[in-house]
Parts: C-alpha cells; sequence; structure tokens
C-alpha cells in the first residue's frame, strides 16, 4: 500500500499543487504571524483545516479584532461547504474502501486535490486508485503545512510576487477543466457556471456564488442532457 | 485574540471542514448511487471549475474587469490553447505562466 501511496506517477500528479501551494501557503503563513499566531498554532490549523481560502479569511477576521470564535467558525463553514460537492463526485471512485480509509482521504479533499484526483480517475489509461489518491493528498497537505509554517518563521526576510505565483493555481484548472470538454454540453454548462458565479458575487459572499453556481448549472446539464435525449 | 481562542478558532473550525468533506463518501460509497444522482454529479466538476476559473480570472481587487488588458485572461487564453492542443497540463502551466511574465512586463 504504501508503495503504490508515494510513486512516480504520484509526484508527476502532485507538482503542480505544490507549485501553487508554496507561495500560498507561505502568504498564509506570513498573514499569520502578522495576526499574532506562533509557528505551532498555524501548522496546527494547517494540519486540522486544510483550506486556503478559508484559513485565509480566518485569519483576516482574527486579525480585525472584533470577531468572535463562532463567527470565525461559521464562516469558515460556509466558505468549505463547496467541499461537499467534491467529497460526493470522489466517492463513486472510493467504493467499497473502509471508514478508515474514508476518515483520512476526506481530510485532505480541496480544490486542488479534488481537481487532480479527479482528473486521474478519469483519464483514459486508468492506473489511478484510491491508494494513490490518498497518497496525492497527503504529499499536497504536507506541502501546505510546511508552507505555512515557512512562511510563519521567515516571512519577514522573504518577499515573493504573489500576482504570477497564484496564477499558477489558476492555469492548473484551466488546464484540468479544458480536459472535461469532451462534449459541447460539458463546455456551456461549465460556462453558463462561470458567468451565474461572476453575476452571483453580487449578492452571495464566502464562496457561496461557486456554490450556488455549481448546483444550478449542473442541474441544468443534467436535465438539458435529459431532454435531448428523449 | 488569546493563544487559547486561537486554539478554540483551530477545533471548530476543524470540525466544520471536515464534516462537509466526510459525510459523502460515508454515505455514497455504501450504497447505490441513483442514476439521476449519477448524472446530475457528472456535471458538477464542469460546473465547479467553470465557477472557480472565471471567477479568478474576471475578478481583482478592484471588482469585475473585463477588459482586453486584463492579464489573467490573456494568460488564460494561452492555457486553454495549449491545452486543447496538447493535452498536457504541464505544457499548459508552463506556457501559461511565461505568457503572464511576459504580459505583465510588456502591460
Amino acid at each position: 500500500m504504501m508503495r503504490d501511496m508515494f510513486n512516480k506517477a504520484v509526484v508527476k500528479a502532485v507538482w503542480p499543487i505544490w507549485l501553487g501551494y508554496l507561495p500560498l501557503g507561505f502568504a498564509g503563513g506570513v498573514l499569520s504571524q502578522k495576526v499574532g499566531l506562533t509557528p505551532f498554532e498555524v501548522g496546527l490549523m494547517s494540519l486540522l483545516v486544510f483550506a486556503g481560502s478559508g484559513q485565509f479569511i480566518a485569519l483576516a477576521m482574527m486579525g480585525s479584532g472584533s470577531s468572535s470564535v463562532s463567527s470565525i467558525v461559521v464562516t469558515t463553514f460556509i466558505v468549505n461547504l463547496r467541499h461537499l460537492l467534491y467529497s460526493s463526485t470522489l466517492a463513486g471512485y472510493l467504493m467499497g474502501k473502509s471508514k478508515k480509509y474514508l476518515g483520512l482521504f476526506a481530510q485532505g479533499i480541496t480544490d486542488e486535490t479534488f481537481a487532480m484526483n479527479l482528473n486521474q480517475f478519469s483519464a483514459p489509461v486508468a492506473e489511478w486508485n484510491p491508494s494513490r489518491a490518498i497518497g496525492l493528498n497527503i504529499l499536497a497537505h504536507g506541502c501546505w503545512i510546511f508552507s505555512n509554517v515557512l512562511g510563519n518563521v521567515v516571512g519577514n526576510i522573504i518577499v515573493i510576487d504573489t500576482a504570477i505565483v497564484s496564477y499558477t493555481l489558476t492555469a492548473m484548472f484551466i488546464g484540468l477543466w479544458s480536459f472535461h470538454f469532451t462534449s459541447r454540453l460539458l463546455v456551456l454548462t461549465g460556462v453558463f457556471a462561470g458567468i451565474l458565479a461572476l453575476v452571483l458575487s453580487g449578492v452571495l459572499d464566502h464562496k457561496l456564488n461557486i456554490v450556488a453556481a455549481t448546483i444550478v448549472a449542473a442541474t441544468v446539464g443534467c436535465v438539458l442532457e435529459g431532454s435531448g435525449r428523449s | 485574540m488569546t493563544s487559547i481562542e486561537i486554539l478554540y478558532c483551530t477545533l471548530g473550525m476543524c470540525i466544520v471542514s471536515y464534516i462537509p468533506r466526510v459525510l459523502p463518501p460515508l454515505i455514497l460509497s455504501r450504497m447505490k448511487i441513483p442514476a439521476v444522482v449519477e448524472r446530475w454529479l457528472k456535471y458538477v466538476p464542469t460546473s465547479v471549475f467553470g465557477a472557480l476559473v472565471f471567477c479568478e480570472i474576471f475578478t481583482g481587487p478592484q471588482g469585475f474587469n473585463f477588459s482586453l488588458t486584463n492579464i489573467n485572461l490573456l494568460a488564460s487564453l494561452v492555457v486553454l490553447a495549449v491545452a486543447v492542443r496538447t493535452n498536457s497540463l504541464a505544457k499548459s502551466i508552463v506556457f501559461g505562466l511565461a505568457a503572464f511574465w511576459a504580459l505583465q512586463q510588456v502591460l
């Protein structure tokens, strides 16, 4: 199991995530240090929460000084609700796995690990499996913890250009998205979701626009496929 | 915030983040997923990617940016072209970052 968890295929899949998480986690670490967290505290948060946007928003709220613990926790819940969609989608590839496996795998689900695992699972050459998927999650998670702690410790010394490095993950998402363009309806559904998310961003905060746009667009796509068939 | 409040925060965040992650696999991996749900789930990835990507590209620090000098947008067209043509994620990212960097110098 271990040998299949961390092998060349897994590293080959995880590197774009590392490339994105190093600067992103570093930036999170810098912010955490400014807010007053110790390296241990941000390391623990990165281990237990493992969510980019969730941690950034929580840290910003901590820094503002006027936010209560409960308001931060509730906000985090809303921001991370979208993981529900990811874990539901991946569940089909994890049929019959043990509770222990699923419990551990679940902790590693993020925008990025979801995208990469799904892409690997649905590749035409079926060489991906649950062991590799959890290996990818763990390697991505480890990088996240490392870069957050690093940013907290040396944040004052190093300055990085965040614009270009944060674009790495956007580029990764575009690439992975395009691999799903196997029918016209899938393309149109995605574009529709994108427009909807932008429109909804005016009224829905904390990434809820992503959740709402996804639910509506996926439903429309599903209904259109049904009507096209009959 | 005091360190005990930070600890409470972290633990609370851990619990509320974990629940949406773990419940669907625990439930769905032990039952036969209805065909209509499966068909719906097929459209979730493209929708999530579309939503995430559009928000990343068109939203800047000063709100929406639909102009033709939007570096995110221009670099993304490069990524898309390379991805569709080569089917290689690595090439798409490398060319995208190169385009982004070049556009930063010009614009």
